[in-house]
């Protein structure tokens, strides 16, 4: 239920997807989704994408500054249905400030960011209506302590999609079986593994259907022994077709499921490319010294 | 992530550390040398602290102590009224005023996280004013000014009583509210956030929640604080309906021309604020245990 076929989103509930409808068989299956119709298990892969509509996540000349630092500069990306993007770099780099802008938690100083599309920056956005479609994994899980695990996972649910109590509780089972934590449902956070707390958090935001979901150093915080479990949570949503943009300093992790590698270095795009490329033969110097520095460790 | 501290007054710590130096006094062989002079010492300090205490005791005059505090006949006689009257009213205003402060207070420390500039301007200007006068001046200013002012009467024989005390004590409470609200991480309302909830149901049901487990142990002695300010309502004037315990204990000594009314009052009050104390100083710990 991961795939990104099953895009179980709501298809912005506005006039816009009306029109986007016409032309992406994929809305449909939005509205589906939206009615409550949607069914959790795969649907068929062999949906056809217009290649402009495919580009879930496009940055456009991004920028941001807090006071005089810039923080990022003249940042162009686009991020493919389906595909999954490495964004390495050094501490400082800006790595995590890129990923908050792609779910507005951070607004660019100049440039845009636009979502399926939609340029977050338009007054005419509605944030939290882009926000259920973008997922996003902390690097401090940041699990709701006052509910259970099941509630974690059911909150946003019943509050921005009001899925009723006992739907979103189904989900909720569903996708705490995925990452493989069905057993744990009436804990709270606080009794939980690290490693377990951060699939909690992969869950909570899958839950939502997501087509994007973002992973800011989501096992930085994790002592060694507890960082396979949600690689491999990761690994598995990557094969399943998720798209994915994935700040990470585990190099493995990259070279395997990355189909793009993008070095990020003072806020600047040194170099994007294949992991092939990027991390065996970087062309930029500051990307070996990277790379060095990094697989020393 | 530390939970506010009392925003009103200090508060002594407890002191059970006097007891277990007492029972180590006499066992102190064993013990290496330095610790064993430190015993010594305290020792000393112990002896000298029960002579002086011995000698200022025999010194006081407790025929006329007993007389003037404690009369057996009027200690009787103040009940069972300073029961069923005095504390009734104490513990009416003190609810009413406390549920009114509460709600009051949750609705400022909410307008000092506004995202209008208007409304954070207008809380912090409420709370700085009503922190910043005595609380007398206050429920004087409410109780008789706002009835003067708007032509209005505060309706209820609580009414006018409840409602200043609710004024008063929404500062305090709005200051701990807020302290409350940003010792929840600030991750937890991005989570929120990121999952698509509005600004208002990620307040309402992710960042109040775990506020409001942080702040009642400060909002239970908040509720103490404002339990002793209900003396200050005889300022308002009070009739024999809304007598409350301090303004009860001050007739009757009048009366009776003998202390003895406000020892009894005395006593009721503490029968009432140990055990809240006690409950707030539970719940603190408690929180700080599940925090660690
Ligand atoms: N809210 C903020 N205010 C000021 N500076 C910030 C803020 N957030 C991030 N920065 C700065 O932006 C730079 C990039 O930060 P970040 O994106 O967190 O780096 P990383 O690549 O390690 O994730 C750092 O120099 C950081 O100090
Ligand atoms: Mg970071």
């Amino acid at each position: 239920m991961f795939g990104r076929k099953n895009l179980g989103d709501d298809g912005g509930g506005s006039g816009k997807s009306g029109e986007r409808e016409k032309e992406n068989p994929r809305e449909q299956n939005r509205e589906a989704h939206r009615q409550g119709k949607e069914d959790l298990s795969l649907l068929s892969s062999d949906q056809v994408f217009s290649p402009e509509t495919s580009s879930v996540v496009h940055l456009i000349e991004l920028r941001k500054l807090f006071g005089d630092l810039v923080v990022l500069d003249r940042v162009n990306l686009s991020v493919q249905a389906g595909e999954v993007v490495c964004v390495i770099g050094a501490s400082g780099a800006g790595k995590s400030v890129l990923l908050r802008c792609v779910n507005g938690l951070e607004i660019p100083t100049t440039g845009s960011v636009r979502i399926h599309g939609e340029d977050l920056s338009s007054p005419s956005c509605d944030i939290d209506q882009v926000r259920r479609r973008v997922g996003m994994v902390f690097q401090q899980f940041n699990l709701f302590p006052h509910l259970t695990v099941l509630g974690n996972v059911a909150i946003a649910q019943r509050k921005v999609l009001r899925r009723s109590r006992g739907e979103a509780e189904e989900v909720a089972m569903k996708v705490l079986g995925r990452v493989g934590l069905a057993e744990k449902v009436g804990e709270y956070p606080g009794v939980l593994s690290g490693g377990q707390q951060q699939r909690v958090a992969i869950a909570r935001a899958l839950a939502m259907q997501p087509d994007i979901m973002l992973f800011d150093e989501a096992t930085s915080a994790l002592d060694p022994e507890l960082v396979g479990e949600v690689l491999s949570v990761m690994r598995d949503l990557a094969a399943e077709g998720m798209t994915m943009m994935v700040v990470t300093h585990e190099m493995g992790f990259a070279r395997q499921a990355a189909d793009r590698v993008v070095f990020l270095q003072g806020g600047v795009i040194r170099e994007e490319g294949p992991p092939a490329q990027v991390l065996d033969a970087p062309l930029h110097e500051r990307t070996q010294q990277f790379l060095r520095r990094v697989l020393s460790r | 992530m530390h939970p506010p501290s009392d925003t009103r007054r200090g508060r002594s710590k407890g002191h059970a550390e006097g007891r277990t130096a007492w029972s180590r006094v006499f066992s102190s062989a064993d013990l290496p040398p330095r610790q064993r002079r430190a015993r010594r010492r305290h020792f000393l300090v112990y002896l000298v602290t029960v002579l002086f205490c011995v000698w200022w005791i025999r010194s006081a005059d407790w025929e006329t102590l007993r007389d003037a505090f404690f009369e057996p006949e009027i200690f009787r006689e103040q009940f069972p009224e300073v029961l069923t009257q005095a504390a009734r009213n104490t513990l009416w205003f003190t609810l009413l005023g406390f549920s009114g402060g509460l709600t009051l207070g949750l609705f400022l420390a909410l307008m000092r996280f506004s995202d209008m500039r208007l409304y954070r301007w207008a809380a912090s200007v409420f709370v700085e004013v009503v922190r910043g006068l005595p609380a007398l001046l206050t429920i004087f200013l409410v109780g008789y000014g706002i009835p003067l002012a708007f032509d209005v009467r505060i309706p209820g024989i609580y009414g006018p009583g409840a409602f200043s005390l609710a004024i008063v004590s929404s500062a305090y409470i709005a200051e701990t509210i807020r302290a409350g609200i940003e010792a929840v991480p600030k991750g937890q309302m991005e989570a929120a956030r990121s999952l698509g909830m509005p600004r208002g149901v990620s307040m309402t049901f992710i960042v109040l929640p775990q506020a409001f487990r942080i702040v009642i142990p400060p909002l239970t002695n908040e509720l103490v604080l404002l339990l002793k300010d209900t003396s200050l309502l005889y300022a308002l004037g009070t009739t024999d309906q809304t007598r409350e315990l301090i303004k009860f204990g001050r007739d009757e000594m009048t009366e009776k021309f003998n202390v003895t009314p406000l020892i009894v009052v005395g006593l009721v009050y503490l029968v009432i604020t140990l055990p809240l104390t006690r409950v707030a100083a539970w719940l603190e710990r408690r929180a700080r245990l599940s925090r660690e």
